[in-house]
């Protein structure tokens, strides 16, 4: 379970990047956080990664607080990055081996590795292929993989299909809704909204450090979303 | 529109951290370097003009005792540091500038004996130094990343969708690294002169001025090299790191591989006589030369002296072929060497120095020949005035009491002046490492062409 | 965790370009300064080699006035990692009454042709500093700043390890990548040396090597530290590397060669010349001492100066026998006054030559302790310490060790008061003195009576000696007798600094890098733990 709490950023040049944000991520659920560019949603993530201290507020996971016991709390997360390189020089395995013992899975083997990367739809060859000769979606996958072999209950991903083609998204959206059904919070930042559309259970909209909007699945199904959101956009432009 | 792109590149480049760096750390070295040569030159040039002094003394003196003194005793002919060292000292430190000549023959030359046994070797921090090693090393961290870190930013393939010729965008890349590797030089030289001249302790003439000028000229043109070694290894590459390596590697190679591996190919591939060989071989020629002489002749004191002299004269011709077969040996096995060395932008660099302010090897070998002719004068002068004694048996020869033995004029006797070399001889030796650095310059820059016209800027 | 990571840092540095190349360049750069410092340390084994069998003739003598004890130094075999001084200098000293010991004579170490001189040939020790070090810079600069613009820093630090971890685990990383390829150069060399014919290195000069490694460890170790500390003070890792390439060309090129320039102009040497000048009045002043005490002495004593078969040479020595008894009776009395006369004077003329020194010594100091600021100056002073090619090592000998042989040879000479004795100059026994009268009526068998008769007829025949030939002497002939028996006579024994004395010595120099390791740790450590990794 991932919380936020009243959590606010103001960076050291002025910019309030995230202003008291209140938000509850629970089991088996997948929130979407949608907003333009610079609107705090990256913020929220580095939070909650204790990449920054917050202003005032707190970020929970798993209902510890991450700034004060930070190490504790990174266990119950993985994150995924936007566009991640990862270590161009070794081959997927080596890689998911390296961060499996760093994510705290020290005992897994070759045919383990094989089999999460079979589960995320990577092609064999692809196995023991360096990473540097690895397309975006491809690498992606890496990335997504390493999150599942850390097997947290919660997940934070950061534009994870952003650079993605239509099929390698798909792909990646249907890796996310299984690990819903295994019960995983998920917390994902995106600008895609049809992504969030078809996958997220709850979307909030995020202008200017703020949440202005908070929609559950059945709502936004109703409104549409697209329109709701150009709504904000606009107003943002406006005002 | 070049125009436009080197200053788009420039502005860049001037707003860049090594660039920075690289004028802060050349400014210091071109002070530091200066005022330390302004320092180090008074006491050189005192310890100089002082063994001269007395080298004058001992002429004085034996002109007074004797022709046969002067022509036989042995003197010092010592060349100072130049009052243009400041711009480079090319190695004079380590070369022969002491040569030892007589009337009869100039027969050593040393590395002048005042440096102190106990200090390391260094190089002194003369411009063709802060140039070589300095900028040269900053005029690759600028040109590194000219192409593989724009395609790394991505601005490479934008400027590119644009109608311009990938030629010319290389161009102006190529010319606005140069330009900026001038901001920092030229400052640097004004720097050092302003020193110099505040000092008021070397004079700066006109031909210090046209020798500044040549330096900059060979400066430049080394740095057009370089850079274009630099864009080679920037469009050989697709990550900016990648270059960097590659840049580094290949100033080893130039400043490091090369010149210090140029001893292991003197030695391997052009060795020379032993000295013991050169030795016995004279001693061997003196042994049968004496045997040519005919019977007990030292018995025979009517001709003692004559045929004494003879003897000697005839020992003298033949250790002076000797020596001087060995010596060629030497120059040639030297200069070699050099030519091997000429793999080195660097190295050529330092030979184009040594042309523009006429010293190291240039000046060593013109003083030899100078020196020789010299001494053939020299000599000329010597038996001219053993001719004036009536009273002297003129057999002349070496260490023999057949020269006259009355004393001589000071104020006649030849002394050597050192000439600097001319702009001639100065543009002859320089020649060919100019076309080897132009042949450098254009088949790195015509490689990067090539390469960049078909680079891959997704 | 620790562990996971430094293996990482490990096989991610072993792929890397940069690896291979360095590693070719360390391949191919230190065959060839091997090749060329083998060379130049076996062309001074042939050099020494000669010398030495020349000085083994100085000691077969005849008498005490011949005896100048020639001391060749042999090369030192560990030149061949660090050539220090060794090459500058020359190794013959000779011992004489009349000068101080202070620079050597002759027997030159330099290259048959005078030219290459100015070529220069690296060490191994130093093509380790120069390639090494960029190595290690070349792992460290991005090891923060390339992470984090690849992204994986983030990823790293998601999970639950902490920070100082990941910084060690970088660091023992670097380190390993780094180990083998210096034990590799380090066997290298060691490999040159063993199949060198000539060549072969005691235990005590195989420990000195051995010993360089962990000093070289140390020193590399500054080299990772900087780079980790650019790495992780700036964001971007194109302005760590420059900012490391530019430390890295100060401390190699800028720092020693400035020092050693600035030391120059700023400890001036007092000129050769005029030391030389000072020591021509000196020289004439004894001599007029000399000539002064011989005038008195031939006025009151009248020796004839009549000399059968002698020999003398340099440094004022001379052997005799078969003279006249007033001949030898003069030169026993004038040795007496002259040799203790010459010692007193080379005593004068070494305050002169020991102030020279003294300035030698100063520069030497000054840029010594001026090119500290580098820590490859550092590493250069401590591996020239270890290889006994450093200046200490110089000084030792000269100051110390030959100083004070000279002084137990004057003091043997003392001792054995051979300077009013005619051992030091004739091994006749002075019962078998003649007059030269005597000699010239035995000698001539006959023909002359005196002297004078025979100095007349000489004077009428051109000089001719030839009637002193009919009837030999026994005993008048220098080969006449054996060579003195030398063996109380003291042996030189060459110092050189221990090798407790040499890490005494340069404690002081590797706890300085330490020490600013350790500095350069925490400021590493404090800027990763505050590392913005956005």
């Amino acid at each position: 379970m991932l919380q936020a709490i009243d959590l606010t950023k103001r960076y050291e040049d002025g910019v309030l990047a995230l202003d008291f944000l209140t938000l509850t991520v629970k089991e088996g659920e997948i929130f979407c956080l949608l907003g333009a560019n610079g609107a705090g949603k990256t913020t929220t993530i580095n939070l909650f990664l204790n990449f920054i201290d917050p202003t005032s507020g707190q970020a929970l996971i798993n209902g510890i607080d991450v700034t004060k016991e930070p190490l504790k709390a990174k266990k119950y997360v993985a994150y995924v990055s936007e566009n991640v390189m990862l270590y161009g020089n070794f081959t997927a395995r080596q890689n998911l081996d390296f961060f499996a013992k760093l994510g705290g899975c020290p005992d897994l083997k070759k045919e383990d590795y094989y089999m999460y990367m079979r589960k995320v739809g990577l092609p064999e060859r692809a196995f023991e292929m360096r990473l540097k000769n690895f397309s975006k979606g491809m690498r992606q996958k890496v990335g997504i993989t390493i999150a599942i072999i850390k097997n947290a209950p919660n997940i934070l991903l950061d534009e994870p299909t952003s650079g993605l083609d239509p099929k390698a998204a798909a792909e990646f959206i249907k890796v996310l809704s299984s690990l819903r059904d295994q019960g995983k919070a998920m917390f994902m930042c995106t600008h895609d909204i049809f992504r969030a559309k078809e996958l997220a259970d709850r979307v909030g909209i995020m202008k200017e450090g703020r949440l202005v909007m908070l929609r559950t699945r059945e709502e936004f199904l109703e409104d549409d979303l697209e329109k709701v959101y150009l709504d904000y956009m606009q107003e943002a432009v406006v005002g | 529109m070049l125009f436009h792109i080197i200053l788009r590149e420039l502005r860049s480049n001037i707003l860049s951290l090594r660039m920075l760096l690289a004028l802060v750390l050349a400014l210091t070295v071109f002070g530091l370097g200066t005022l330390v040569f302004v320092a180090n030159y008074k006491i050189d040039r005192k310890e100089i003009e002082h063994s001269s002094q007395q080298e004058i003394e001992r002429m004085k003196a034996a002109a007074a005792e004797s022709v046969s003194s002067l022509a036989n005793w042995g003197f010092n002919q010592d060349f100072g540091p130049r009052s243009n060292s400041f711009i480079s000292n090319s190695r004079e430190d380590n070369l022969p500038v002491r040569f030892m000549y007589d009337s009869f023959k100039v027969d050593r030359f040393f590395v002048w004996p005042g440096r102190n046994p106990l200090s390391d070797s260094c190089q002194p921090l003369d411009w063709m130094f802060i140039v070589s090693i300095i900028i040269s090393f900053s005029v690759l961290l600028l040109a590194y990343d000219t192409v593989s870190g724009e395609k790394e930013a991505r601005t490479l393939a934008l400027s590119l969708s644009n109608p311009v010729s990938r030629g010319l965008v290389l161009f102006g890349k190529y010319v606005s690294v140069i330009l900026s590797t001038i901001l920092v030089l030229v400052p640097g030289m004004a720097l050092s002169l302003l020193i110099i001249l505040s000092s008021g302790r070397i004079a700066i003439t006109r031909g210090t001025l046209a020798e500044t000028g040549l330096f900059l000229a060979a400066a430049i043109l080394f740095v057009a090299c370089i850079t274009a070694f630099g864009i080679l290894t920037s469009v050989l590459t697709h990550r900016a790191n990648v270059s960097l390596v590659a840049a580094l590697s290949l100033w080893l190679l130039f400043v490091v591989v090369v010149p210090n591996t140029a001893l292991y190919w003197a030695q391997k591939l052009f060795p020379i006589e032993r000295m013991e060989n050169v030795m016995q071989r004279i001693n061997m020629e003196r042994e049968n030369l004496e045997k040519g002489m005919p019977e007990g002749w030292r018995k025979n004191s009517a001709s003692l002296v004559e045929n004494y002299a003879k003897l000697e004269n005839e020992f003298l011709a033949s250790e002076m072929k000797v020596r001087r077969d060995w010596y060629n040996q030497m120059f040639s096995q030297y200069e070699r060497t050099r030519l091997i060395t000429a793999l080195s932008p660097i190295a050529i660099f330092e030979y184009l120095c040594e042309a523009a302010v006429g010293g190291g090897y240039l000046r060593f070998r013109k003083n030899w020949l100078d020196m020789n002719s010299f001494q053939l004068q020299f000599l000329e002068f010597v038996k001219a005035a053993d001719a004036k004694d009536p009273e002297s048996p003129h057999a002349f020869s070496p260490n023999s009491w057949g020269i006259s033995g009355k004393p001589v004029d000071f104020s006649d006797v030849l002394i050597f002046q050192e000439k600097a070399p001319s702009i001639q001889e100065r543009f002859s030796h320089a020649g060919l490492y100019l076309l080897i650095l132009f042949f450098y310059t254009t088949a790195a820059f015509a490689l990067s062409f090539v390469l960049f016209v078909r680079y891959d800027v997704r | 965790m620790i562990l996971q990571i430094a293996i990482k840092e490990f096989y991610n540095n072993l792929l890397t370009a940069r690896f291979s190349i360095g590693f070719i360049m360390c391949l191919f750069l230190i065959p060839f300064s091997l090749v060329v410092n083998l060379k130049d340390y076996r062309e001074q084994l042939k050099g020494y080699e000669i010398e030495r069998a020349k000085t083994e003739k100085s000691y077969q003598v005849r008498v005490y006035s011949a005896l100048r004890p020639e001391i060749v130094r042999p090369p030192e075999p560990l030149s061949i990692f660090s050539k220090g001084i060794s090459g500058n200098a020359e190794n013959k000293f000779k011992i004489r009454l009349e000068t101080w010991v202070s620079t050597a004579d002759g027997y030159e170490t330099g290259r048959e042709n005078p030219l290459l001189m100015s070529l220069f040939s690296m060490d191994f020790c130093t093509i380790l500093v120069f390639v090494l070090s960029l190595f290690a810079l070349l792992f460290t600069y991005d090891a923060c700043s390339g992470e984090r613009e690849s992204g994986t820093l983030k990823l790293v630090l998601s999970n639950p390890v902490h920070r100082w971890k990941v910084l060690i685990g970088k660091l023992i990383g670097v380190c390993l990548t780094l180990l083998p390829v210096i034990m590799f150069c380090y066997l290298l060399s060691a490999l040159f040396v063993l199949l060198a014919p000539e060549v072969s290195f005691s235990a005590g000069e195989w420990l000195r090597v051995a010993l360089l490694i962990p000093v070289s460890l140390v020193f590399f170790g500054l080299f990772i530290l900087i780079g980790l500390l650019f790495s992780c003070c700036f964001r971007s890792s194109a302005a760590s590397i420059v900012l490391c390439l530019f430390v890295w060309v100060i401390s190699i090129f800028i720092i020693p060669n400035l020092a050693n320039s600035l030391a120059k102009s700023l400890v001036a040497t007092p000129s050769t010349e005029e030391l030389r000048a000072g020591n021509v009045l000196l020289i004439r002043e004894m001599g007029k001492k000399i000539n002064d005490y011989s005038q008195s002495i031939i006025k009151q004593m009248k020796p004839d100066f009549f000399y059968w078969d002698g020999k003398g040479g340099e440094d004022g020595y001379m052997e005799f026998a078969g003279a006249s008894r007033s001949t030898m009776d003069f030169r026993r009395q004038f040795n007496e006054f002259r040799e203790p006369l010459r010692i007193e004077y080379a005593e004068k003329k070494g305050v002169g030559q020991k102030e020279y020194m003294d300035q030698l010594d100063a520069q030497v100091k000054l840029a010594n302790r001026l090119a500290l600021l580098s820590p490859t100056d550092v590493f250069r002073q401590v591996s020239n310490a270890l290889c006994r090619t450093d200046y200490d090592t110089r000084h030792l000998l000269i100051s110390e060790s030959l100083q004070r042989y000279r002084d137990d040879f004057i003091g043997y000479l003392k001792g054995k008061k051979v300077f009013s004795s005619y051992e030091y100059f004739t091994r006749q026994p002075p019962g078998t003195f003649m007059d030269y009268d005597e000699i010239v009526r035995v000698r001539s068998g006959g023909q002359f009576n005196s002297a004078a008769e025979f100095i007349k007829w000489r004077k009428e025949h051109g000089g001719d000696r030839s009637p002193l030939n009919k009837v030999p002497i026994p005993g008048t002939a220098i080969t006449d007798y054996p060579l003195l028996e030398l063996t109380d006579m003291p042996t030189f024994e060459c110092q050189s600094p221990s090798i407790p004395g040499v890490l005494r010595q340069s404690m002081g120099k590797i706890a300085g890098l330490i020490g600013v390791e350790l500095v350069l740790f925490f400021l590493t450590f404090v800027c990763f733990v505050r590392y913005d990794v956005r």
